[in-house]
């Protein structure tokens, strides 16, 4: 048998003889000794379920991630809200107004399968949703607009889509209940198709939604700067025949500006959504739109700084004689603020993100440019804890002050930090989308809320509330929610979708349960397997607790696990004494919390409290060899390290305990060749694991391989090996093995990190991790 | 040996001929158990029908079952 280092008697780890002699033996196969607890050789297919982690609820809203609420609307005793750029990506949220219960209707995390029709509801992929109502049958209709990387448009979905209540033939299209199905928009961004069915036209980014008295939907088309129709059935609306299916444009010319009052609505300029380019940005309002009692369009103009109607039918209303299918201004005349009395149509509004109409027929606008919400009076009377005039203006919201201050007190000195959408619910409250990034000062809040300004006082959404007070029912800034209850109803944020920057981890301790890393909120979360207590807490099974992080204190020195703060916990693991080894990604190193008091590492340790083990590059991954020292995969950093458990000889070096040691990786990325000596070889370890016979095994995740560092030489893997030099197992080298590896550019040496590899890398097959079977 | 890679596949490269996971695999083997879907998240059905999101991390438990890191969740492949 060969040793670590050539021809020199050194030390290798313990392993039973019997071990390594099927290892020899089994020369031309892969030689990994067969686990002792092999999987199961069930007939059929294995399945698989989520057992941590879900959207959020059903539970309490103000308890649960949102994201930046842009739409919200009411309908049917439920709030609805639009939950875009959360922890959980794209979803459509409703909130009982009695309970304030939230669930989760139509949408599912992360799914890919955008704008197919006839799936189910809740497991739809959507991609930006700004416009949100319920039609006459009963059907959610979701405007499915575009998503956004970076502020710019990246496709997605551009349609408008019904979640059908039940099944049957609406707008021309059989729909079964339960399901997703697309009424309007070919996905591709554009304008076309006017008088065509409507799921061949083209759109640009649909946002605000209405159903109008006849039960057509009425989309605002941001990017092409016009509401359209799409007619529920055959008939005469908006004063031409239309045909059940289509789509139609009922105001806008897309012109971005202002013009036309007092004309046909299809005529006149409109500044309802950003530039009027087709291009979207998310920093720019999304139009929106309602109806009044009359069946009047009630247009937020939002960059026009105005509202204005497309009359229904010939009339006076809002105290000018309007022309059916005329538009005309009712509030606002310049952007600005003049105070919040006086005329409407002679104040100065700022840029609107949000129009509604409440039962008594008032107008209620989110300001966004002021902070406030205001109202135009419908009639003379007391509204909002406000004597108002009929045709006037005034502010029943906000202080005029940027920021996130309020909740429970009076309305009027709440603070806002970027307001989004508004609706009206059956009991008088006005409902706002709050911090939903749109901020008007340039800046971007993450005061993620819906609020409500109580319009009577009583019990609504589960709180108590005071008539003209504003409260917090929905939203947090925390991205895990749902600490203590079920581990299928937790908000577990495990990472970015960007492959540079830290994984998510998962270990099972001796005890069997999941351990995860929480990295974006730098918690360490267990979900037991038995009720009991573990790591100081009583906990249920199947439940989700936070055993470590939260505080404010550096992850060592002996204090207590809730009293630290974790910057990116990306790995986990445990060693053989049970203490919980945990990598920050974030902080560049590993610490502990110890099970019991002894000596780890080095280091006399208390029990129950975390102690600093050693600094490293970002650690992606950790695993324990069978001497209890601590491997640590780090990309960037190109490095597998060792914390040593003791003083000794590892891996064919004099190790002194607590310290840290490179034993694969010389710190560049790619690629270049098999059969050197480990330390002197390119790697991007995504992840380590050891196989069992104490082989240590690397995701090599730039190069897409798997490789092994042997810790005996013989033949391995159907392969000759060098004990300490490295392999390719699995990935482009080795042709037994099926795999999609190619060569990303030259190697270009050491580099500081954080690093991204340019873009041709990134289309690699790379590798996340690797595990081998205990 | 499991890798989760980032097309969102776990797959096992046997180490020996068999039927784990409820597929014949030969020895040398890589195979998919779960993963590459792409109609939703598929929960309780099939492993090698449903959409993994983001997998980061893979680990078998003693009792053979694995588990997997997946963006905002934990997931359970089992028979």
């Amino acid at each position: 048998m060969i040793s670590w280092t050539h021809g020199k008697a050194t030390r290798t780890p313990a392993r039973p003889a019997a071990m390594v002699t099927s290892l020899l033996l089994t020369a031309g196969l892969l030689s990994v000794t067969p686990p002792a607890a092999a999987a199961p050789a069930a007939a059929g297919p294995w399945k698989i379920r989520t057992v941590a982690g879900g959207d959020g609820g059903p539970g309490p809203a103000l308890g649960i991630n949102i994201g930046s609420p842009c739409a919200v609307s009411f309908a049917g005793g439920r709030l609805f809200l639009g939950n875009n750029f959360g922890v959980d990506g794209v979803l459509v949220r409703s909130i009982s107004m009695r309970t304030g219960l939230l669930s989760t209707p139509a949408g599912a995390a992360d799914a890919s399968e955008a704008g197919i029709s006839g799936i189910p509801a809740h497991d739809a992929g959507l991609s930006w949703v700004c416009g949100l109502t319920l039609d006459h049958a009963g059907d959610l209709v979701i405007s499915d607009g575009m998503n956004f990387n970076d502020g710019s448009p990246a496709g997605g979905d551009n349609v408008v889509r019904v979640a059908a209540a039940r099944s049957g033939t609406r707008y021309g299209r059989p729909m079964t209940a339960g399901r997703i199905c697309t009424i309007a928009g070919d996905g591709a961004i554009g304008f076309a198709g006017d008088g065509g069915l409507a799921t061949r036209a083209e759109l640009s980014g649909p946002a605000g939604l209405a159903v109008d008295p006849a039960g057509n939907v009425i989309v605002a088309d941001a990017g092409n700067g016009r509401v359209r129709v799409v007619a529920v059935r055959t008939g005469m609306f908006y004063g031409r025949p239309m045909t059940a299916g289509r789509i139609y444009t009922i105001a806008g010319n897309g012109t971005f500006g202002f013009s036309g009052d007092g004309a046909a609505a299809t005529r006149a300029a409109l500044a309802i959504g950003p530039r009027g380019d087709g291009k979207v940005d998310i920093s720019e309002p999304w139009p929106v739109l309602g109806l009044d009692r009359a069946g009047n369009i009630v247009l937020a103009d939002a960059l026009n700084c105005r509202v204005r109607v497309v009359a229904a039918r010939t009339g006076r209303f809002y105290g000018q004689n309007m022309r059916a299918d005329d538009i005309y201004t009712i509030a606002g005349s310049s952007c600005g603020f003049s105070g919040d009395r006086g005329p409407a149509t002679r104040a100065r509004l700022g840029v609107l993100s949000g129009v509604a109409v409440d039962g008594a027929g008032n107008i209620v606008v989110t300001d966004s440019g002021n902070d406030r919400v205001q109202v135009v009076a419908a009639r003379t009377g007391r509204f909002y804890g406000t004597a108002m005039q009929a045709g006037d203006l005034y502010s029943v919201a906000g202080s005029g002050t940027l920021g996130t201050a309020g909740d429970g007190g009076p309305a009027s000195r709440a603070e806002f930090a970027g307001l989004g959408g508004v609706t009206t619910d059956s009991a008088g409250n006005i409902v706002v989308a709050d911090g939903n990034g749109f901020g008007a000062q340039g800046s971007y809040f993450f005061n993620v809320r819906v609020r409500v300004v109580a319009g009577g006082s009583g019990r609504f959404y589960g709180q108590r509330m005071t008539a003209g007070h504003i409260y917090a029912i929905a939203g947090t800034l925390s991205a895990f929610t749902g600490a203590g209850g079920l581990a299928t109803h937790a908000q577990v944020a495990e990472g970015g979708d960007s492959d540079a920057v830290g994984t998510a981890g998962v270990t099972l301790d001796r005890g069997g349960n999941v351990i995860i890393t929480d990295i974006d909120d730098g918690r360490i979360l267990v979900v037991p397997a038995r009720s009991g207590r573990f790591y100081g807490v009583a906990m249920r099974a199947g439940h989700i607790y936070p055993v470590v992080g939260g505080g404010t204190g550096p992850p060592g020195g002996g204090r207590l696990p809730a009293r630290v703060r974790l910057d990116s916990p990306s790995a986990v693991a445990t060693d053989a004494a049970g203490n919980l080894l945990i990598g920050l990604y974030g902080g560049h190193e590993v610490c502990v919390l110890t099970a019991r008091s002894g000596r780890y590492y080095g280091r006399a340790m208390r029990a129950g409290r975390i102690y600093l083990l050693a600094a490293v590059t970002p650690p992606n991954d950790l695993a324990v060899d069978r001497d209890g020292n601590i491997l640590v995969a780090s990309f960037p950093g190109d490095l597998v390290q060792l914390i040593a458990a003791r003083s000794g000889r590892f891996y064919g070096q004099s190790m002194r305990a607590g310290h840290v040691y490179a034993i694969a990786g010389d710190g560049g990325i790619l690629y270049n060749g098999d059969g050197e000596l480990a330390t002197a070889a390119a790697v991007a370890p995504m992840g380590v694991a050891l196989d069992s016979a104490g082989n240590i095994v690397i995701a090599d995740t730039v190069n897409a391989r798997v490789r092994i560092v042997p810790v005996i030489s013989g033949v391995l893997y159907g392969q000759r090996m060098t004990a300490g030099h490295i392999y390719t197992i699995a990935g482009a080298a080795s042709p037994t093995l099926v795999t999609a590896a190619r060569r990303c550019g030259r190697a270009s040496g050491p580099r500081a990190w954080p690093w991204t590899p340019p873009a041709t890398c990134w289309s690699l097959t790379t590798m996340a991790g690797s595990a081998s079977l205990p | 040996m499991l890798v989760a890679d980032h097309n969102g596949r776990i797959r096992v490269i046997a180490v020996r001929t068999g039927t784990p996971y409820g597929q014949p695999m030969t020895a040398g083997h890589i195979y998919r158990i779960a993963g590459g879907g792409a109609r939703g998240l598929g929960d309780g059905g099939p492993a090698v029908q449903a959409e993994l999101v983001h997998p980061t991390k893979v680990i078998v438990a003693r009792s053979g079952f694995v588990y997997v890191a997946d963006a905002r969740s934990v997931r359970l492949i089992s028979p």
